[in-house]
């Protein structure tokens, strides 16, 4: 008797202190994603000039048959090169770091400080060291290219520059064009992604899942006489796969819905266009031209991408990791 | 730690090797930061020169600052917003994190599985409709609307969660026998045990708050309301050129959350290796 | 942790009620505060100022935010809108009367006498009427002029150029002052101009962006072509200007204003294709001490016609103060303020007659400024872009900036990039409209369907 009550007052006392975030989870969260979709077949606009209208699935034909939207999906996967550079480095340190060295703090904490204060104020950093003429990293870059005797190589014009490695056309589906073959504002916005993010939250994580290893494995090791880098391959890479796992699946997610805030800063999007990623599109579309039925169809489709890789990854992940 | 001693390479000169190593790496991670203190200082008639060392000492870039932009309004705003959603967030959070860890009600499983699914949608889908829902609140231009959507977190309702069933139940279980009320048992038990959990997630919502660009770049109109990153986006496409006062600026944008990171560094670390926290 | 808590709630609260109470500039005197939202500067603030101190009902602050009409019409319609708010074109005059926005001010200026088609110049009434209507008064006018710097032309032992000259005369000069250094880098430049500037352009080629009747867009015409190619002739061909490389590269003395303004300022580059608030800028000495430079007329092609543009300040319907909104209108339209703006140069005042006046032509103020009616035979000559209501301008400007990003890289012909432009626009007009039942009718009305 006592104990139904107090079960029956629970749900109560349950309810009462959840009902504070779940309105706002509601209101902010559940009731937008489901209204986002519901929005992305119409033509729904903020301008009171254009008047309401269910489009049916013309957003999503206009979005298959739009140039752009191409254009800005390669961008994305192409800013996303620099992710798997960045975990390789990221393992790298966390490699070095596990060793029993003096210091290790202060190390950790040096690695971590791009990835603490990213935001506006580094890019402007940035923006300045990538000044073709005045900047330190072509300052550098020509030292270097006098003291090897070719000081007359055109260096890159960086953030201005519409090239890339990939000689990738800034309008077309094409690569390996040679007119756009070099160093460009992709690339810098990729470098400086590197730098931010190789000493950070990833590395962390290697960290911790590196002390997780039991020692003993380690040991066998030793007195099979294995090197190094036998060690590495045969026992720290296969423990650390499902932390690779999570680490790539996030990094997936957060490249393909990534890059608004590093080129509103840096290029506004140019040049040409050639920095301009999904999100920032989306961006665009939402916030500049009022789109808002149009845009909510685009944030779908990404979310929709984002979900099958992420499914994907799951099914294969997790039976190779078991 | 002690097993993981033996393993160490014990050859004095490796260990030598991975520290130039990583002194290395370090400096390719600090020298853009050293250069944006140097280039702080420099004068107006060399910040064209390459050497990033200024040869006369010009610290009047920095109130130049405050002259040139409301530096000082954009900075207490991005104090003053993350300051209230970090206290909303937490605060919201804790009772629903306490709800789920430590109350039992028909329901409550299936409602956290619902906020774990949601953990996954992109930003920029929900951020269209709520724009649309601040327009028709109202809130469109004002501080409430950017405080306000930011102070509910599923995520920080899952971080604090994990935390909190770590707390073992027995001390609840006896303030029960007491007859303390839920409230008395969340602020007397709960509550100090999961200080960790909280401080970690208030670094973080702090910073990322702090550091937030997209919602108040389409939020915000007026000049008073303006938070630092958008105000700096403003101030580089104003002022641009002059890269020493942009740096003076730059920095003291980033003094606080140096200051906060190292004060912070124990709870930031274990809150990323418990939670997966992106950074 | 409960005390922490509560301590912590009050500490917001009270922070919250200093917030609340500081921040907007009260207006002093308890008159009526109105917002103009429009671009701050100096001259902007002495406008305002005169204002201020003329009327004694309403006081006006700026809000210096510019980021297109879009946002401001959505700020309207919600509520947070300014009282007073800035039309650049007929696109944006079309939006904002259509989402009911701008204050038909109509009868109110005929109460008072004053005609916008009499009164100002030919090339604000695109943006300031449609269909007969008045929906705003013009703040500002211009059309761009060739500056030059005198002193520069001076070391190549050249003489200035006359009040007005042609395409070839330019190009002469334009060579002669652009001066390499050992390396075969430039150290000056002959030239510059905006990519924005392209309506000038096409102006003088007979060109247009839209057709008449706003339904297609004709950049890949063989004139439009013309325009574009002569534009990156005098990067890539004729080498007397920087390529957007070299121009980024290029550091300017700082201060306040685009870069390119600084550039001419600082002699980098020896003349520009500028507008006359470029002056509010290089006036200034602390900045320019050395600078001497003169204006000319100057017809790039075949036609002698600019490009004019200009500012309709209009009142937001939704505004509290309506009546005191059309004070500000009314004293755009007084000599003080025409006056005042012709002397400091922020472009040329709205009404004509006060910039034919002695007062402006004989630069009394400015005695180096012996060249104002080069501004009033280019204002004359002005015809503003023609828009189209079919399509976003936003868009239609992020295709148009693209592809002139890629003309100026030297990565596509300008033929190529026009056409591109063209079809791009094109199919954003057919979208546009299929989205749109309302345009859609008015759209087949036009195309006579």
């Amino acid at each position: 008797m006592k104990n139904s009550r107090r079960k029956h007052r629970d749900i109560w006392a349950g309810l009462a202190f959840i009902a504070p975030n779940f309105l706002g989870f509601m209101l902010f969260l559940l009731v937008p994603v489901i209204f986002s979709l519901v929005m992305s077949f119409s033509n729904w606009n903020l301008m009171k000039e254009v008047s309401f209208q269910w489009v049916g699935f013309r957003n999503f034909f206009d979005l298959f048959h739009d140039r752009e939207f191409w254009l800005y999906s390669i961008n994305t996967v192409y800013l996303m090169l620099g992710i798997p550079v960045c975990i390789a480095l990221s393992l790298f340190l966390a490699n070095l770091l596990s060793k029993q060295l003096r210091g290790i703090v202060v190390y950790r904490t040096l690695f971590y400080l791009p990835t603490f204060t990213a935001g506006v104020a580094l890019f402007v950093l940035w923006k300045s060291l990538y000044n073709p003429e005045y900047g330190p990293i072509n300052a550098a870059i020509r030292w270097l290219l006098e003291r090897a005797g070719t000081a007359h190589v055109e260096l890159p014009s960086w953030l201005s520059s519409a090239k890339n490695l990939l000689g990738l056309h800034p309008e077309q589906i094409m690569i390996g064009v040679r007119e756009f073959f070099g160093l460009g504002a992709r690339e810098a916005i990729i470098i400086m992604g590197i730098w931010v993010a190789a000493g950070g939250t990833n590395m962390l994580l290697y960290i911790a899942a590196i002390s997780n290893i039991p020692p003993d494995l380690y040991e066998a090791a030793e007195i099979d006489g294995a090197g190094s880098w036998a060690q590495f391959r045969h026992i720290t890479w296969p423990q650390l796969a499902p932390t690779t796992f999570f680490i790539v699946i996030m990094g997936f997610i957060g490249g393909l819905q990534g890059g608004f805030e590093q080129a509103r800063v840096l290029t506004a999007g140019g040049p040409a266009g050639t920095t301009t990623t999904l999100s920032y599109y989306i961006y665009i579309k939402a916030f500049e031209e009022f789109q808002m039925g149009y845009a909510s169809a685009i944030a779908w489709v990404l979310f929709a991408v984002i979900f099958a890789i992420t499914l994907v990854n799951w099914t294969f992940g997790s039976r190779k990791i078991n | 730690m002690k097993t993981a001693g033996k393993r160490s390479d014990g050859k004095g000169w490796k260990k030598v090797l991975i520290h130039i190593g990583l002194s290395g790496i370090v400096l390719t991670t600090v020298l853009p930061f050293i250069w944006m203190v140097l280039a702080s200082f420099k004068p107006m008639s060399e910040i064209e020169n390459l050497n990033p060392v200024p040869s006369r000492w010009h610290p009047e870039n920095y109130p130049a600052v405050f002259e040139q932009i409301r530096f000082a309004r954009y900075y207490v705003n991005s104090f003053f917003v993350a300051c209230w959603v970090t206290f909303l967030q937490l605060m919201t959070s804790a009772m629903a994190a306490y709800s789920f860890s430590r109350i039992e009600w028909r329901g409550r499983d299936a409602v956290f599985k619902l906020y774990l699914a949601t953990m996954m949608i992109p930003g920029v889908v929900t951020m269209i409709p709520n724009y649309a829902l601040m327009v028709k609140m109202g809130l469109l231009d004002s501080y409430a609307g950017l405080i306000i959507p930011a102070a509910f977190s599923a995520f920080g309702t899952f971080l604090l969660r994990q935390f909190m069933l770590g707390i073992p139940t027995a001390l609840d279980e006896a303030a029960k026998i007491d007859g303390a009320s839920h409230w008395q048992i969340f602020w007397n038990v709960c509550m100090p045990m999961a200080r960790p959990g909280l401080i970690t997630l208030g670094v973080f919502t702090f910073l990322y708050n702090y550091q937030s660009f997209f919602w108040p770049l389409i939020m915000i109109k007026s000049d008073h309301l303006r938070t630092l990153p958008v105000g700096m986006l403003y101030f580089d496409g104003a002022y641009g050129k002059q890269t020493n006062v942009l740096m003076a600026a730059s920095l003291m944008c980033i003094a606080p959350l140096i200051i906060l990171f190292v004060a912070a560094q124990k709870f930031i670390v274990k809150g990323i290796q418990m939670g997966g926290v992106k950074g | 942790m409960k005390l922490f808590f509560s301590i912590t709630l009050g500490i917001l609260v009270i922070w919250s009620l200093i917030m609340g109470l500081t921040g907007l500039p009260a207006s002093p005197d308890g008159r009526v505060k109105l917002v103009w939202v429009s671009d701050d500067n100096p001259a902007r603030r002495a406008q305002v100022d005169l204002f201020n101190q003329q009327n004694t009902r309403a006081c006006v602050t700026l809000d210096p935010e510019s980021s297109g009409k879009e946002k401001v019409v959505v700020q309207c319609l919600s509520g947070v809108g300014p009282d007073l708010l800035d039309i650049f074109d007929g696109f944006e005059l079309t939006a904002f009367v259509k989402a009911g926005i701008a204050l038909d001010i109509t009868k109110e200026l005929e109460q008072r006498g004053i005609s916008i088609e009499h009164d100002t110049w030919n090339g604000t009434h695109t943006t300031a009427l449609l269909d007969g209507r008045a929906y705003g008064f013009p703040r500002g006018a211009c059309a761009d002029a060739l500056l030059f710097n005198k002193t520069l032309l001076d070391q190549k032992g050249l003489k200035p150029p006359g009040p007005f000259i042609k395409g070839d005369e330019f190009l002469k000069l334009a060579q002669a002052l652009t001066i390499r250094d050992d390396h075969g880098r430039i150290r000056q430049f002959g030239f510059m101009f905006e990519w924005w500037q392209y309506g000038d352009f096409l102006r003088q080629w007979h060109a247009q962006i839209y057709s008449d009747d706003g339904t297609r867009c004709l950049l890949d015409s063989p004139e439009a072509i013309a325009a574009i190619q002569y534009m990156y002739d005098l990067i890539w061909k004729y080498h007397v200007m920087p390529t957007p490389a070299e121009a980024s590269a290029l550091p300017s003395g700082g201060g306040y204003g685009s870069g390119k303004i600084n550039m001419f300022g600082n002699g980098q580059a020896a003349m520009a294709l500028a507008g006359r608030w470029w002056l509010v800028v290089l006036r200034n000495k602390d900045n320019f001490p050395e600078l001497k430079f003169g204006v000319s007329e100057c017809q790039f092609g075949p036609v002698r016609q600019y490009r004019a543009y200009c500012a309709v300040t209009a009142i937001n319907r939704f505004s509290r103060h309506p009546d005191k909104a059309l004070d500000f209108l009314l004293y755009m339209a007084s000599p003080e303020y025409n006056n005042l703006i012709n002397r400091q140069a922020d472009s040329m005042g709205p009404i004509k007659k006060y910039s034919k006046s002695g007062i402006f032509l004989n630069a009394t103020n400015y005695p180096d400024e012996a060249y104002n009616s080069v501004w009033i035979e280019t204002m004359e000559r002005g015809i503003p872009d023609e828009v189209s209501p079919f399509v976003n301008g936003a868009a239609a400007n992020r295709i148009i900036t693209r592809q002139l990003d890629l003309v100026a890289n030297n990565l596509k012909s300008p033929q190529e990039a026009m056409q591109t432009a063209a079809q791009l626009i094109n199919e954003e007009i057919i979208k546009t409209v299929a989205s749109d039942p309302k345009l859609r009718k008015f759209y087949n009305e036009r195309i006579g369907r």
